[in-house]
């Protein structure tokens, strides 16, 4: 019963997907509650299956009875669990505004967005539960279609070319990790990753083919992760699309992204030989490269959504630090920064989506006085801003911690130094903005309607994980075990 | 060295056309020829998972138990292929359709002139 | 969990909050008063009360990072200090905000927390609890900053907060260092670093020197305070004048003497430097301060160079000159909190903000120029009064270490400190063709620059009021 959960979970959010626009016309209120409950039921499930998978070990389903290697095979390991867990959760609350959100648009496109978002999760899911690369593969592409599509859910002629721009780069990375696949293919003779990782570990293969491969698959999903330099898709992708899909895109999927990358090399080489090979060490560089160059640009940016989204540029630096660094700290640093980050940057994204709803404007200017306007959303917005720099007591300074301890135990002493001056960039360009909201001079009348769901939620699960990270770092350690073993 | 490398000829055109299609879409301003350059990559990686399934001398593989010793195409490539080309048609009709709206709104399918209207509107 | 120590570091959040009490109609005066006597009496308490330096533990964070209090001879000097401090400069505060009323509940609430934020740093038990209101500290002191909201102010405001980020990420930096090398955070009688090897000492220290010689103003890292006097005069008085800058000193003494250790302060061999550092900073801002002309500016780099005797004593790591920078730990926060209390006494009154406009200015305002003149003569170290028993056990402490310099230095400091606060008192009382007056003591604005004053005499009166603590303090931090 329990090891089938991980497809249950994927086919249930696929066929929701499809359903939707059928009923969406007549009954749009019922199918927004019932694409809801279905997210919240999948990231129950998920949450349970974590519970399963930390008290048991972890699962392997052989989807359609045939056993691997020939058949596909699914694995919820805690990593994928958690990840697959935070990805629903993270949905499913922020799916609470699409009522809202969707007041004035018409059923077709109301439709149609409901199943790209379900589209979305189900492939995430997918993508982060398969232990098959081509199956990876397939989830890979569906995730990158249905984020072209919400990128373009909105009618101005931004949102098309942002889509546009990021469909060109997305589908370069796409190449690149099919032509990772298939050398993987041609020289193992494997698709399962465990089975291919086993022929790697015998074979006494020459150093530059395990090197290519890993080369191609952290081209591709650095260009889909927005990684520095091959960010330059992300931040018109992040800032043309609708406040939910701003959210989720990146609060959520270029975390999967990073996350695949991950499974990939853990699971094809192990820790050590990514080491050997100076794999780790290219990734260390473009993570230190995006967390800087990203607070950099974000800097200098006057539009909201922009800035946010040149922030997770540098934020996505932190996760792939944590992997490139490795040990059960760093992986563990890292996954905590996936959870951490799409809270806090699902949070500024739906309060500024307010901001710029009411101010018809996403110049950062918009922010002045604000803070009378909306006391609450803004009063979350600087919690998660404040978490963002990394204040200690705040999740931001937990990421910041173990990335700290990750880097003394690998030795590189550096790694302090630019965490440090990246959380001052981060205040650099996130407390003007704060001083704005609560000091600036701005109008603070035509507030009809104050209330942002799902902005409180979020803000609840931020401040827990801030102020108790210790179980979740516990388990975090135990899924990060997982990985490297 | 050489006879190895001609021997593998396949991969080798396969790496090639995948960097060609790669600089058509890094280097064209045209939408439509940005499309064309990803298909291109893809066909690229279709050519390499389809010369390493081939077997010199095999034969299609539907199993004939009367002589069991026939040597078969490796099958699964071409499995993995299929599934390559739905998804790269979706890819192609997607950014088709991207494009079409892009030559609505803007009035023009080339990047440099999308970005020079954009500028202009931002001052 | 101790209950003094839970009032000392939460009430003032409460206090805080009840500013904005509805209900009560002078809640932005009476929540801040409350809270500013009832955290004193809990903080005197704690030295009563036996077990006061028993660690208690309010939260684990994560492994190695709790937070965690502990009233030990140190933190109960500089706790009792701020928090006796405090209850003069609220009530100062609430007859300044009478006058200049400007978004009076919200300057009342930063003020209160900033309280808080205080007590937390003096408190702390380890590294991490330290760092975290340190850090507290420059959020809640950035709205009284800016609080005007005037260009001038807000550019204030960006400096204040540029230089007090960068000095805590530093500081965070010298956390990492430790927790690295030491494994814990916790502060230790003989500090944590005693077996590492000098180069990740010095690293240590010179971090730590950085981090927290931002808030003590240690040139060159003291261009923020001059900057930070476009704030309400009893922000000045209190904040830049007592809790932050001596929340840096603090910062200093703690870190250097439970974290590095005296005897890892040895091997690291850098007080020579140190002292030099110090010693500038003694000697260049008593020059700046001759320049300058706006009273509050010329009080700022006056308290940038008074603070240079407290970090030498810091610094040195030898007992006599601790002591004596100890002494003036303590002294020089009274002395200068009355000067600011006269500055902004005299701006309310009579609106005059430079000193050259301040001819006979104290014949309208004997009282407080009164006041004035007594702390100014502290400062300069004249005998009855407190700031002469400083500058006597640093000059002994001097004698003592086998650094004569120093004296040198301080004697020079002396003659500088005499060269910018003489004028002003001339000027005050025999230039100009002002009438004799009395500006009645009726409003807080005027008794407490005279309380504060009546203070440092007492103190300077009666060496054992203080000595013995500051002695014991030594003592536990050097064995």
């Amino acid at each position: 019963m329990f090891n089938n959960l991980p497809v249950l979970i994927v086919v249930m959010l696929l066929i929701s997907a499809f359903l939707a626009p059928l009923f969406v016309r007549r009954f749009r209120r019922a199918t927004q509650v019932v694409a809801g409950v279905v997210t919240w039921t999948a990231a129950g499930l998920s949450a349970w299956l974590l519970a399963r998978v930390v008290q048991a070990g972890p699962i392997r389903f052989a989807v359609g009875g045939w056993p691997a290697p020939w058949g596909i095979e699914v694995t919820a390991t805690p990593l994928s669990a958690f990840v697959v867990t935070v990805a629903t959760v993270i949905v499913a609350i922020v799916m609470l505004g699409l009522p809202r959100e969707q007041r004035d648009w018409p059923s077709n496109r109301a439709g149609w967005y409901i199943t790209l978002l379900l589209l979305l999760t189900a492939a995430m899911a997918g993508m982060t539960f398969a232990n098959d690369l081509f199956n990876l593969y397939v989830f890979f592409e569906v995730t990158a279609l249905s984020s072209w599509g919400i990128v373009a859910a909105k009618t101005d002629r931004s949102a098309a070319d942002a889509s546009f721009k990021y469909l060109m780069l997305g589908a370069i990375g796409s190449s690149f990790v099919l032509f990772a696949i298939g050398i993987t293919y041609v020289v193992t003779g494997y698709l399962n990753m465990s089975f291919a990782s086993a022929f790697i570990a015998a074979a006494q293969l020459h150093p530059i083919i395990p090197w290519v491969i890993a080369t191609f698959f952290l081209v591709g999903l650095a260009l889909k992760a927005g990684l520095f330099p091959m960010h330059i898709w992300l931040p018109d992708a992040h800032s043309a699309a609708p406040t939910s899909a701003s959210a989720l895109l990146s609060g959520v999927v270029v975390k999967v992204y990073a996350v695949a990358m991950a499974k990939v090399f853990y699971g094809l080489f192990g820790g050590a030989s990514l080491e050997a090979m100076g794999i780790s060490e290219m990734v260390r560089l473009a993570a230190v490269l995006s967390i800087l160059a990203g607070s950099l640009f974000a800097l200098v940016q006057t539009d909201i959504k922009r800035l946010l989204a040149y922030s997770t540029v540098a934020q996505i630096g932190y996760v792939f630090l944590g992997f490139g660094l490795g040990g059960t700290v760093g992986v563990a640093a890292a996954l905590y920064h996936i959870l951490a980050h799409g809270l806090m940057k699902a949070s500024l994204f739906l309060a500024s989506g307010k901001v710029i709803e009411l101010r018809g404007s996403r110049n950062i200017k918009g922010f002045a006085g604000a803070g009378r306007l909306l006391p609450l959303p803004m009063a979350i917005f600087t919690l998660a801003a404040l978490s963002m720099v990394g204040l200690p007591l705040l999740a931001g300074f937990t990421t910041k911690w173990y990335l700290f301890n990750a880097g003394l135990e690998a030795r590189l002493y550096w790694v302090p130094v630019v965490v440090i001056l990246s959380s001052l960039l981060n205040a650099a360009y996130f407390l003007p903005i704060v001083w704005r909201i609560w000091f600036g001079q701005g109008e603070a009348e035509g507030a009809a309607d104050r209330r942002v769901p799902g902005l409180i939620p979020l803000a609840v699960l931020l401040v827990a994980v801030g102020l108790v990270p210790n179980p979740l770092l516990n388990l975090l350690q135990q899924a990060a075990a997982w990985l490297i073993s | 060295m050489a006879e190895k490398l001609l021997h593998n000829y396949p991969y080798l055109i396969a790496a090639l056309i995948f960097a060609v299609g790669c600089y058509i879409v890094l280097s064209h301003t045209n939408l439509m020829r940005k499309i064309i350059g990803v298909n291109v990559m893809e066909t690229a990686v279709f050519l390499f998972l389809v010369a390493a399934g081939n077997v010199r001398g095999g034969k299609p593989p539907i199993i004939d138990l009367a002589n069991p010793d026939v040597a078969y195409v490796n099958p699964l490539p071409s499995a993995l292929i299929l599934t390559g080309i739905v998804v790269s048609v979706s890819v192609t009709a997607l950014s088709l359709a991207l494009v079409v709206r892009i030559h609505r709104q803007y009035g023009t399918i080339d990047a440099d002139e999308i970005a020079a209207i954009r500028s202009a509107e931002d001052v | 969990m101790n209950v003094l120590i839970l009032i000392a570091v939460a009430l003032p959040v409460l206090g805080a909050v009840a500013v904005w009490l509805p209900s009560l109609r002078r809640a932005p005066l009476v929540a801040p008063l409350l809270t500013a006597v009832l955290v004193a009496l809990a903080v005197a308490g704690l030295k009563l009360m036996p077990g006061g330096g028993e660690t208690s533990t309010w939260w684990q964070v994560a492994p190695g990072l709790s937070i965690a209090f502990r009233a030990d001879e140190a933190a109960w000097l500089f706790a009792m200090l701020a928090a006796a401090l405090w209850v003069p400069a609220t009530a100062y505060a609430n007859s300044y905000m009478a006058h200049h009323r400007h978004k009076v509940r919200r300057f009342f609430t930063f003020f209160t927390l900033s309280l808080t934020a205080t007590m937390g740093i003096a408190l702390s038990a380890n590294f991490f609890t330290l760092y975290l209101f340190y850090e507290l500290l420059t959020f809640v002191t950035w709205p009284l900053v800016i609080h005007n909201e005037t260009p001038g102010a807000r550019r204030a405001g960006r400096i204040y907060l540029i230089y007090s980020l960068a000095g805590a990420a530093v500081v965070l930096a010298a956390m990492v260092a430790t927790w690295w090398v030491a494994g814990t955070l916790d502060f230790t009688p003989g500090g944590l670093l005693a077996g590492a090897s000098p180069a990740v000492i010095r690293l240590t220290v010179i971090l730590l020197t950085l981090g927290f010689g931002v808030k003590a103003a240690v040139m060159p890292l003291h261009a923020w305070l001059p900057a930070a006097m476009v704030a309400p005069t009893p922000v000045s008085a209190l904040l830049h004048a007592v809790a932050v800058v001596n929340a840096g000193c603090f910062g200093l003494l703690r870190t250097f003497y439970s974290v590095v250790g005296s005897a890892a302060l040895e091997a690291a061999a850098l007080s020579t430097s140190l002292l030099a550092l110090a010693s500038i900073t003694i000697i260049i801002g008593s020059i700046f301060a001759l320049r300058q002309d706006l009273l509050k500016r010329r009080l700022a780099y006056s308290t940038v160079s008074q603070l240079g005797y407290i970090t030498l004593g810091v610094f040195s790591g030898s007992p006599g000159l601790l002591l004596g920078s100890l002494m003036h730990f303590v002294n020089h926060g009274l002395m200068k909190i009355t000067l600011f209390f006269c500055a902004g006494a005299i701006i309310t009154r009579t609106g005059i903000e430079h000193i050259s406009k301040m001819e006979g200015i104290g014949r309208r305002m004997p009282w407080v120029m009164g006041a004035f003149t007594l702390a100014a003569l502290g400062m300069v170290g004249i005998i009855p009064i407190n700031g002469f028993q400083s500058k006597w056990f640093l000059f002994q402490g001097a004698l003592t270490a086998g650094r004569p310099e120093v004296i040198v230095i301080l004697l020079a400091s002396a003659l500088l400190n005499a060269f910018y606060f003489f004028p002003i008192i001339g000027a005050a009382f025999f230039k100009g063709e002002e009438k004799w007056q009395s500006e009645g003591l009726s409003s807080a604005l005027i008794w407490t620059p005279v309380l504060t004053a009546a203070l440092c005499i007492v103190f300077g009166l009666i060496p054992s009021l203080l000595h013995p603590f500051a002695a014991e303090t030594v003592q536990s931090l050097i064995n």
